[in-house]
């Protein structure tokens, strides 16, 4: 479920956001877990169901692993809201993919945020945080 | 929206493992938020030792209202069972976690860090609790993050991400 509520930065930074949020899904759904890293600060930190993942490096790891478990594909994410934190911004939204599990395709979902900084011209994860909706959720 | 188990707030008052995270130059882009670490920041400390004890009662009361208290009036829970925007839904969230899972004890929080940027405050961390429910208590636990703004002389939490597991399963097979 979803209650609304408004981006709250200016439309240009929320347009960059939401261009920025869609090489997560490009990277992910072509299995590349070098450039899906590319998108994150150094010091990242990835909170995920199972547990806290610290660095990019360790990052990258943990999705090249996934990729080569569970070879997920249709990956797709939306960004609901973005939001100011300083000068940077947060943003929340829902993403679902399929994975392939041994009794055949496995559709998954749930809700993310992160916080974006600017690194030069580009923008930077520094913190993602996704949680996932309990299967008897998903439709 | 179906069962859920619930979720805790941070507590940040504990152990802040906080590695180096502050990036400065001497001639900063001044679209370049400023970043650093709490550790060492006393009084900030304090501050969210403070929204912790305020926390743990909360839950500890089961009171749905003081957990929205503790919330900025546009916040936003990013939940397991959805994305909750303003207090009133999130205080509407809590009250129907509470009343299907009250919880029992909210366990003090392990590996806090806290960091800053510009003026705001963002965190992550490892939770845990238990919850009472038909059939026993059942502990959980998960992972959160959030983001904290100052409202005054309070620190209030403007957003917060929730992770948990397991899922409600009979105490048997809860450790």
């Amino acid at each position: 479920m979803k209650t609304e509520q408004k981006d709250t930065v200016d439309s240009k930074t929320a347009q960059e956001i939401r261009a920025f949020s869609k090489k997560y899904s490009e990277a992910y759904n072509k299995h590349d877990a070098a450039a899906l890293a590319a998108l994150f600060t150094e010091d990242v930190a990835f909170v995920t169901p199972e547990g806290i993942v610290l660095g990019r490096q360790a990052m990258e790891k943990q999705h090249a692993d996934v990729f080569e478990q569970w070879h997920p594909t249709n990956h797709i994410s939306t960004v609901d809201q973005v939001n100011a934190i300083g000068s940077d911004v947060w943003k929340v939204g829902e993403w679902s993919c399929i994975l392939q599990s041994p009794d055949g395709p496995l559709p998954i979902k749930g809700y993310f945020a992160s916080i974006c900084v600017r690194q030069g011209d580009d923008w930077k994860e520094c913190m993602l945080a996704y949680n996932m909706t309990p299967p008897a959720e998903t439709k | 929206m179906k069962t859920r188990l619930l979720l805790a707030l941070v507590g940040l008052a504990i152990s802040f493992a906080l590695p180096t995270f502050a990036q400065q130059t001497n001639t900063p882009d001044p679209r370049i938020a400023q970043q650093r670490d709490l550790v060492g920041d006393v009084k900030a400390l304090d501050e969210f030792g403070v929204l912790a004890t305020k926390q743990s009662e909360a839950f500890t009361n089961n009171d749905a209202a003081a957990v929205a208290a503790l919330f900025t009036e546009d916040a936003v829970l990013v939940a397991p069972d959805g994305i909750f925007s303003g207090r009133q839904a999130i205080q509407k969230r809590y009250e129907d976690t509470f009343q299907r899972w009250p919880f029992t004890l909210f366990n003090d929080p392990r590996e806090c860090h806290l960091k800053a940027i510009d003026n705001a405050v963002w965190s992550f961390g490892e939770w845990g609790g238990t919850l009472q429910s038909q059939t026993g208590p059942v502990f959980v636990k998960g992972y959160c993050s959030a983001i904290y703004v100052r409202e005054g002389d309070a620190w209030k939490i403007r957003m917060l991400t929730l992770t948990e597991r397991p899922r409600l399963a009979p105490p048997a097979e809860t450790k």
